[in-house]
């Protein structure tokens, strides 16, 4: 249970710097249409859950075997 | 603050009298599935989504008695579809794909009566403004949202248990969040009330041994309506972080089954033992999940299992709500 625990934990870290990386694409957007800043931070975010979701994954799988 | 007050008596009143009720109607019409983790297969009365839905009904329709707030409206309306998406379920055999998908659509109430704030806030870092994405992300959080609590809906008294828990965190967040404001608005805070509230009564009669199971009408109302209530409160990351364990089951299910499938329609990763207790089942088929990996270290008995995973779930309101501290005092 405390990888469990411990894995709940840096998944709330991993979150808040997430965050802050997509926060922090905001100026990076290009000018000029709330379309095209959603695009930008939409590419970000989804390849920020995906690389969440395999890290995770195989930390799980790692940690608890096949 | 009255709000609040009003919206947890009379939600938790509702629930604590109509989920006996509707129990006894259940069950006096043989309306009952079988509790797969218990030896002979009792038959349980399902499933109680009517009562939570009409509990949280009544907390919400009192709170905005007491402060006409448009964002309780909002989040009824938004929980009764995952409630009528989670009766269809209830009825007839869907696919895979049906609960994502309806539920997405759960979340055009809070578009269409504007309430939310386009903007997604995190603690320390600030706030992004994403106007046309926050659409699409208002969709996702209902709809996974949604779908997170159903599907941790597998021991008895888990998933208003887990919602009770997560609930309180979130309302803790969010007076918190609105508290450090200029204008601090609390009818959001009143919505998580209810639903806390409405799955704490729900929990007197769903923790083990249950006399009632949810079914998909109850998992989805709660999960539909907490979704809901992180939208419409701009609290989205804090809600998300109270219910990481649910999360995490949900996303190692979708990983290793890696499409979206019923769980009849996977191979089942816990059996019963005949010791009484919750083994893995070893199948290299089925899916990964958080039961699974906590029977990996050794068999549990039932009570003990949804027990540790309610802890994980007050670990995760705590982180909650200090995610929330950080956001509302120390930006």
């Amino acid at each position: 249970m405390i990888r469990l625990y411990a894995m709940i934990a840096a998944m709330w870290a991993s979150i808040l710097l997430g965050g802050g990386l997509l926060v922090s694409l905001g100026p990076l957007s290009l000018p000029g249409g709330a379309l095209v800043t959603s695009s930008a931070q939409a590419a970000a975010a989804t390849g920020l859950v995906a690389a969440w979701a395999v890290l995770f994954y195989s930390l799980a799988r790692r940690l608890y075997g096949p | 603050m009255l709000e609040i007050l009003a919206a947890s008596a009379a939600s938790l009143a509702a629930s604590l009298a109509a989920t006996p009720a509707l129990v006894r109607l259940l069950r006096r019409r043989g309306v009952t599935a079988p509790d797969l983790h218990k030896p002979g297969l009792p038959r349980v009365a399902s499933p109680g989504g009517p009562a939570l839905i009409a509990a949280l009904a009544i907390g919400l329709c009192c709170a905005y008695a007491v402060s006409p707030d448009p964002v309780l409206p909002a989040v009824l309306l938004s929980a009764t579809a995952g409630f009528a998406v989670g009766y269809v379920d209830d009825r007839r055999v869907t696919p895979g794909w049906f609960k994502p998908a309806a539920l997405a659509g759960a979340a055009a109430p809070l578009l269409l009566m504007g309430a939310y704030d386009h903007s997604l806030s995190f603690p320390v870092f600030g706030a992004v403004n994403i106007p046309v994405l926050y659409v699409g992300v208002a969709a996702a959080a209902v709809s996974i949202s949604g779908n997170t609590v159903n599907s941790i809906d597998i021991f008895n008294g888990l998933a208003s248990g887990f919602v009770a828990i997560a609930g309180t965190a979130l309302t803790a967040g969010i007076v918190i969040i609105e508290s450090a404001g200029p204008s601090p608005q609390y009818g959001a805070a009143a919505a998580s009330a209810a639903l806390t509230l409405a799955a704490a009564g729900f929990y007197r009669h769903h923790r083990f041994p249950s006399s009632v199971f949810p079914g998909n009408s109850g998992a989805l109302a709660l999960g539909t309506a907490y979704g809901a209530v992180a939208v419409a409160s701009g609290a989205e990351v804090v809600a998300a972080v109270a219910v990481l364990p649910a999360m995490l089951n949900s996303f190692l299910y979708v990983a290793s089954v890696r499409r979206l499938a019923e769980h009849r329609d996977v191979a089942r990763p816990v059996r019963l033992g005949g010791d009484s207790k919750l083994h893995d089942t070893g199948d290299a088929r089925a899916p990964m999940t958080l039961a699974r990996l906590m029977l990996s270290r050794r068999p549990m008995g039932e009570k003990e299992a949804a027990g540790a995973i309610l802890r994980l779930a007050a670990f995760s309101g705590a982180l909650a709500v200090l995610t929330a501290l950080i956001q509302g005092w120390l930006a």
